[in-house]
């Protein structure tokens, strides 16, 4: 036991000797995006710049959590994150510097921080997923609010804990105020949705049958047809009369005022958001590409159907607001 | 936890090396409280978690569930344990080591799974309806699904631990109860109980602290726990103020857990510590109820190993294309996860080695207080602990952060009580005096202790450090955060790959880590039989 006491700790200091530099030229990234999205895309990036990527990849809110904690002593030099709340908040924390203007101005407004310290890569639509064997989209109301009438008892699904379903509840009450986001919420609640742990859990089951119609995400329909085939029985719509139900909420990264190597986590955010790889996001992950002249996946419904609200992003960082709205309601 | 009586060494102080052993670990587990209390201090937000009857309702809740679970533990792992080692049960030696295995299983899998097969209109209701016509199933979310998803992964703790014990058992016992007339079930309540009432108290000891941590089962399975409303605090606002209150309660509610089981230590009958294994008990024949025993076994396999293994097989083959490309990735995770988790197990079986020999040999105030110390990093989420650990290594030792180093550090502080109960188990029953013996024939203090002492406590050695390799290889929030750049182990991939709805490829790195288990255990298992037979042919 002894022999195997020193062994392994002369692994594990071994480890650490060996893990704990890293070259000042290598730019590490936090990643809140899945791998198999992202990979493919930082090993384009390393080969055209020639900069070494260290990636961590995890949960989106878990990793800005980490960097709060690692305060100056962050290793990251990039957050790239899937929730523009998650970004607003490592801004207002002071964690994030300001990115050039010529970064920023590659995307509109409504998809950056107002001051300019961090910026939107793609757009992901909220909308009603419904199940295709229990509905057509004309049953679908025009907006969120359709969903409160008593008709819809017991076939909704929701996310409540889930931060794209918080993101849009905080854009109902910029755009319409506390009391009537509080009224849709309670308006809801006497429907009894059936809430689930996130977006994937919604579409496994509106596809069951579970429930009929959720409230989601729009490019997870395609990572499902893409696993299950045509068959799957559950589709989306944008919602027709637009407002807070058809939010475009971002995936978007910033610069840590801590980063190293701050250049080479610039060239990164404008490397995200050059043509090639604004059409290979747009291609492979069904978001909607935020620089100008992009196309969108066909199978997606165009941006000029969707009918977004005009809300600037970086003015959804009251979450603990919506969170006392959600908590009051009795929905988390 | 066997009842320590002060028979080991009564009022001896321990070797100053020893106590220091004892206090460098437990200054190491006290790390994450040292953080969340400094956390809550700056806000005041202790009060703020517990404000409203918001807080006083998943207080409720999670009482409600933790000792729910930790008695279903016992109420099924103490049958199984019995069934597989003192009975002529047909099957007997694969069902031991599947009987442990559901333990391997990441509790967000095992949820997960559940859902999909057994929800509403899950793959059950789809597969019976053509002959039913049922066109729902009852709901399982809520307090029944969370209650029997985490009572099917936490029976093996009480499972493994009666089993180490019915390893060691002295027959003579039961057979002059018998003589003098005791009826079976006299027999089974005052001879029996008592002997193994330590195993099940350890056992469902680990049981409750771990349904206070986890995570995965109820957030998909919906019943709001403390652990669950720390995750939103971090997750959904970033409030590390009030998650850290939040966190400070589950250590409260931690701490209530190991009174209660210290209350119950100390009204049950004490073990007869010293008493020399005269001849392993006879086998008991089970006649008529074999096979109904046997069904009983496979009644718990089925939800609890057959069930998430049967939907993963379902979802590797619905997949489309071969997961060819995946394959290399897959080993790759494969042995960076069996790296970590033997260094996990090795070091954290070391580290609670002084701490047992404390609390079993020098039992005092200062060791019981050490005893909790160590168990309170089981009681907290993955993420509070990664996240205190990120806290102190940036803050004190950069050099080391994300490092394996760091990681097997974390993994230690989080599952210690795992290596440490074990390891009490096996050493109470040795008497002192086998030391003292030992000690007149001329043997130093390593000799007596590597010769005599650490040789005899094997099955508890080996069962600590399956424990902690069992659940560490299904760890992933610290793992995460605190693993070096590009270090993807088998849970992170089943979790990525199931963020990216590629159920394919997390089904596959799912089956691996069963199968990685499933090995450990195997040669726990065979260590255990070592020790010589458990059982006597029957009559």
């Amino acid at each position: 036991m002894k022999s195997v006491f020193k062994i392994s700790v002369a692994a594990a200091l071994l480890t650490a000797a060996c893990g704990g530099e890293s070259a000042p030229e290598t730019l590490t990234i936090y990643c809140g995006r899945g791998e198999s999205l992202v990979g493919p895309v930082v090993e384009s990036f390393t080969e055209e710049t020639g900069i070494e990527v260290e990636i961590r990849y995890g949960g989106t809110a878990d990793l800005a959590a980490q960097i709060l904690e690692e305060g100056a002593a962050s290793p990251a030099d990039v957050y790239y994150g899937q929730d523009a709340g998650a970004l607003g908040q490592l801004a207002d924390e002071g964690r994030l510097r300001p990115l050039p203007a010529e970064i920023l101005n590659r995307v509109g407004e409504r998809f950056r921080d107002p001051g300019g310290r961090w910026v939107g890569t793609t757009g992901r639509a909220r909308v009603f997923v419904y199940n295709t064997e229990l509905l057509t989209p004309e049953d679908l109301p025009e907006d969120i609010w359709g969903f409160t009438d008593p008709q819809w008892k017991n076939r909704i699904g929701w996310a409540p804990q889930n931060g794209s379903f918080q993101a849009f509840v905080t854009a109902l009450r910029v755009l319409e105020g506390e009391e009537r986001a509080a009224e849709w919420i309670a308006g809801m609640m006497a429907n009894e949705p059936r809430a689930y742990a996130g977006n994937t859990a919604i579409y496994q089951a509106v596809a069951d049958g579970e429930v009929e119609v959720g409230l989601s995400n729009h490019y997870y329909l395609f990572r499902f047809l893409d696993q299950q085939g045509e068959d799957f029985t559950a589709r989306t719509v944008s919602p027709t009369a637009g407002g807070a139900g058809s939010l475009i909420n971002i995936s978007g990264g910033g610069v840590l005022d801590t980063a190293a190597n701050p250049e080479a986590a610039e060239r990164f955010l404008s490397y995200l958001l050059t043509d090639a790889v604004q059409q290979d996001f747009a291609r492979r992950t069904f978001e909607y590409p935020l620089a100008p002249g992009i196309a969108t996946d066909a199978a997606v419904t165009p941006l000029s159907e969707v009918r977004p609200p005009d809300l600037e992003l970086g003015r959804l960082d009251d979450l603990r607001g919506t969170l006392d709205l959600l908590r009051e309601a009795g929905a988390i | 936890m066997p009842r320590f009586r002060p028979v080991n060494r009564p009022g001896r102080r321990p070797p100053t090396a020893l106590a220091l052993a004892g206090g460098v670990v437990g200054l190491c587990c006290l790390l994450p409280l040292f953080y969340l209390a400094g956390r809550a201090a700056l806000s005041g937000a202790l009060a703020e978690a517990l404000r409203g009857s918001h807080g006083l309702g998943v207080a409720g809740r999670t009482a409600l569930l933790t000792v729910s679970v930790a008695a279903a533990s016992v109420a099924l792992g103490l049958p199984l344990a019995w069934l597989t080692s003192r009975t002529d049960l047909p099957g007997r030696r694969a069902l031991t080591v599947l009987l442990a295995l559901p333990l391997a299983v990441p509790s967000y899998v095992a949820a997960f799974t559940a859902v999909t097969a057994l929800g509403p209109r899950g793959l059950l209701q789809q597969a019976l309806e053509p002959w039913t016509g049922w066109e729902r199933l009852p709901e399982i979310y809520g307090f029944p699904g969370a209650f029997v998803v985490l009572a099917l992964l936490n029976y093996p703790y009480v499972y493994l631990a009666a089993r180490a014990r019915f390893a060691v058992l002295d027959g003579s016992l039961s057979e002059a109860a018998r003589v003098l007339g005791a009826g079976r079930w006299r027999r089974f309540r005052r001879v029996l109980l008592p002997q193994v009432a330590g195993a099940l108290l350890s056992g469902g000891l680990l049981s409750a602290l771990y349904t206070l941590s986890d995570f995965g089962a109820v957030s998909l399975l919906r019943y709001e726990t403390f652990t669950w409303a720390i995750y939103t605090h971090y997750r959904a606002s970033l409030d590390r103020q009030t998650a850290a209150g939040l966190s400070l309660l589950l250590v409260f509610a931690a701490l209530a857990v190991l009174a209660a089981a210290r209350w119950f230590e100390a009204s049950a009958a004490p073990a007869t510590p010293g008493a020399p294994r005269s001849r392993p008990p006879r086998r008991t024949r089970l006649g008529r109820l074999r096979w109904p025993a046997f069904a009983v076994c496979l009644l718990t396999l089925l939800p609890a190993l057959l069930l998430p293994v049967g939907v993963c097989l379902y979802w590797l083959v619905q997949a489309p294309g071969a997961p060819g490309g995946a394959a290399a990735g897959l080993a790759a995770a494969l042995g960076r996860t069996g790296l970590a988790a033997a260094l996990a197990a090795l070091v954290t079986t070391a580290a609670a080695l002084p701490v047992a020999f404390l609390a079993v040999r020098f039992a005092s105030a200062a060791t019981a207080a050490l005893r909790s110390v160590c168990h309170l990093g089981f009681g907290l989420p993955g993420l509070v602990v990664g996240l205190s650990l990120v806290f102190f290594a940036v803050n004190t030792l950069p050099l080391i952060y994300q490092t394996l180093g760091l990681l097997v550090f974390a993994y230690a502080v989080h599952s210690l009580p795992q290596a440490l109960s074990p390891l009490e188990a096996s050493l109470a029953p040795l008497s002192p005096r086998l030391d003292d013996a030992a000690r007149t024939l001329g043997a130093g203090w390593w000799r007596r202790h590597f010769r005599v002492t650490l040789p005899l406590m094997r099955p508890g050695i080996a069962a600590g450090l399956a424990l902690v390799f069992l659940t560490t290889v299904k760890e992933l929030p610290a793992t995460l955060m605190l693993a070096p750049t590009g270090f993807s182990t088998l849970a992170t991939t089943v979790w990525s790959a199931a963020e990216n709805v590629e159920l394919g490829r997390a089904s596959a790195a799912a089956l691996l880590l069963l199968l990685l288990s499933g090995s450990v255990l195997l040669f726990v298992l065979r260590e255990t039989r070592r020790l010589g037979p458990a059982v006597r042919p029957a009559e």
